[in-house]
């Protein structure tokens, strides 16, 4: 929104500047009031400049308010007055500006966008002007005036004056006040709010005083509100703090609502999260009373099949010396014959006589026959002997071992 | 500086009431919304571990079984082994049994001694003997390969030829029937 600077008073006289249009209207027709930055010249104001020591923050504000009681005790009630002050500080202490008004006559001003004193205005704006020297300012608008007496570039005395007042009796006034007050002669003149003032004093305008950067300075207020913020009275925005606060408040009800459904979301989620672990967990129990059932049986088992005599049974081999000797009685060669066949423990010896052999070579087929038998892991001939032609040979005899078939049902 | 505040308005005093209550309900439900969050974690992460758990369970369920399979069939093996094999309960039945195999394969058994031992080392009741028996070769062996069935756990067998006869020493035992 576009913001428009002005000046009023309490009549109602309205000046703006919007853009680089000055207008004169009344404030009654002017129906834009909440874009509207004003300062408030009014001779129903109070303005009072006060002397401090350092302090700052509730001590000033404490120090201020008991300053204002006394000053003010047979004028107003403070309590039903509005104040704003801007502070400035000097060389042992601080310059405070007070400016006051009625709280009922500022209701009619609450649609303003900010609202502050044309005293405050100015009082800022020349100070940041930086000023050397004693000089009067009078700010004329309407039928009001404020006369502001600067020292050193800071505000040091103000005051307002009724419609009735004349221009020259005002500075007059002025002058003899600051002078038996504050003991200082005011050098210049100046005036501001209107192109030109005729006086008995030589007056001149503002435009001439301020430094460069500030061609024409006929009105305070625009100029003084861009170059500084302005200490308003109110401030009056397009929404005002409760608004914030229901809207705040219908974004957490929002969020709460939210949360509400995450929450719900997340209760009936951690339920069957819950069930699923209490389903797990009972298929976890059965599974280990099974496998526990099973282990006990398993060791039964176990125990019954390393018992000795199921592993005797299923030990039991015997040594295949019927098979072995069938085939040899088979083979029946080279005149050969069993004379004797000793078996004990797996061991056995075999005493073979071979008739009218020649040679030993005999014996070695013999030998070779038995090693190609296949019911014998190893043979060894360990001795042979000769008798008329024939040969007593002694082997022994690795058999092999054989399960014992199952007979049929 | 100095504005009014001294006094709330009746609209500002409920409108900062309702924002202190639904500020304090969503910071409630706020609260909650953390605590379930970290109970849903919870949760999962248990939920995990548990799944975890009962795959393990169920693997060492399967292998256990696998075992006890294994074990059951060979123990059916072994039963029925031994329900095929070892039939005599006294030195008596077997007794009868050799002379009906020595019958059989015409040889005579000779010096039969029976008798019944426990073995100090496995506790097994066995019927233990020995005999002799002379008969002419192809008896003898046709004789031998008529035991060839009996589960004898052969100690000690001789087989020589004396004269025209051939003579059979044997020592066995044999496991009782249970």
């Amino acid at each position: 929104m576009k913001k428009v600077f002005g000046e009023i008073d309490l009549s109602g006289n309205l000046r703006l500047i919007e853009g680089k249009t000055e207008k004169k209207t009344n404030l009654k027709d002017f129906d834009k009031q909440e874009r509207l930055i004003a300062a408030l010249t009014s001779s129903r104001t109070i303005d009072r400049v006060y002397r401090f020591p350092r302090i700052k923050g509730k001590q000033l504000d404490l120090a201020l308010r008991q300053k204002l009681i006394k000053d003010l005790e047979y004028i107003a009630d403070i309590n039903e007055l509005q104040f704003v002050f801007s502070t400035y500080p000097v060389k042992d202490g601080v310059q405070v500006l007070v400016s006051l008004i009625q709280r009922d006559l500022l209701d009619e001003f609450k649609e303003f966008k900010a609202l502050t004193f044309s005293s405050q205005v100015i009082a800022k704006f020349i100070h940041q002007q930086k000023i050397n020297g004693t000089f009067l300012l009078i700010h004329v608008f309407e039928d009001d005036f404020i006369t502001l007496v600067f020292k050193e570039g800071t505000v040091d005395y103000v005051r307002t004056f009724t419609t009735g007042e004349s221009v020259d009796g005002a500075i007059e006034l002025t002058k003899e006040y600051y002078k038996e007050q504050k003991k200082t002669e005011i050098g210049e003149i100046f005036f501001s709010g209107i192109s030109s003032l005729n006086s008995s004093f030589e007056v001149k305008p503002i435009s001439s005083l301020v430094k460069k950067g500030v061609k024409n300075v006929e009105f305070f207020v625009p100029f003084a509100l861009k170059r500084t913020a302005p200490p308003f009275l109110y401030q009056r925005k397009a929404l005002k703090p409760e608004h914030f606060l229901i809207s705040a408040s219908v974004i957490s009800i929002i969020l709460t609502g939210n949360l509400i459904s995450i929450n719900n979301n997340l209760s009936s989620e951690i339920e069957r999260l819950k069930l699923q672990s209490d389903k797990l967990e009972n298929l976890i129990a059965e599974a280990e009373s099974s496998l526990t059932k099973i282990e006990k049986s398993l060791k039964e088992k176990r125990k019954f099949l390393e018992s000795p005599r199921v592993r005797y049974i299923q030990n039991l081999k015997r040594p295949s010396f019927q098979e072995f000797l069938s085939s040899l009685e088979q083979l029946n060669l080279l005149n050969t014959y069993i004379l004797s066949f000793n078996l004990e423990n797996d061991q056995c010896r075999l005493l073979l006589i071979t008739l009218n052999s020649e040679t030993q070579t005999d014996v070695k087929q013999i030998l070779n026959l038995l090693q190609k038998n296949r019911y014998i892991s190893k043979v060894k001939l360990l001795n042979v002997k000769e008798n008329d032609s024939n040969y007593v040979s002694l082997f022994q005899i690795g058999l092999k071992r054989l399960n014992y078939e199952l007979p049929s049902k | 500086m100095n504005f009014q505040a001294s006094k709330l308005s009746k609209s500002m005093a409920l409108s900062t009431a309702l924002f202190v209550v639904s500020l304090t309900v969503m910071g409630y439900f706020a609260f909650k919304l953390k605590n379930n969050t970290e109970l849903k974690e919870q949760m999962e992460t248990r939920i995990s571990n548990q799944k975890r758990r009962l795959r393990s369970t169920e693997t060492e369920l399967k292998d256990y079984r696998d075992k006890l399979n294994e074990a059951e069939r060979q123990i059916r093996q072994v039963k029925l082994r031994s329900d095929l094999l070892f039939k005599y309960a006294s030195p008596v039945e077997f007794g009868h049994k050799l002379s009906e195999l020595a019958i059989k394969s015409q040889v005579e058994v000779k010096k039969l001694e029976l008798g019944e031992i426990r073995d100090s080392k496995t506790g097994c009741r066995f019927i233990e003997g020995n005999f002799t028996l002379d008969g002419d070769e192809k008896n003898i062996f046709r004789f031998l390969n008529q035991i060839k069935s009996l589960p004898l756990d052969y100690r000690k067998v001789q087989l020589y030829k004396p004269k025209s006869l051939l003579h059979l020493e044997l020592s066995f035992r044999i496991l009782e029937k249970e």
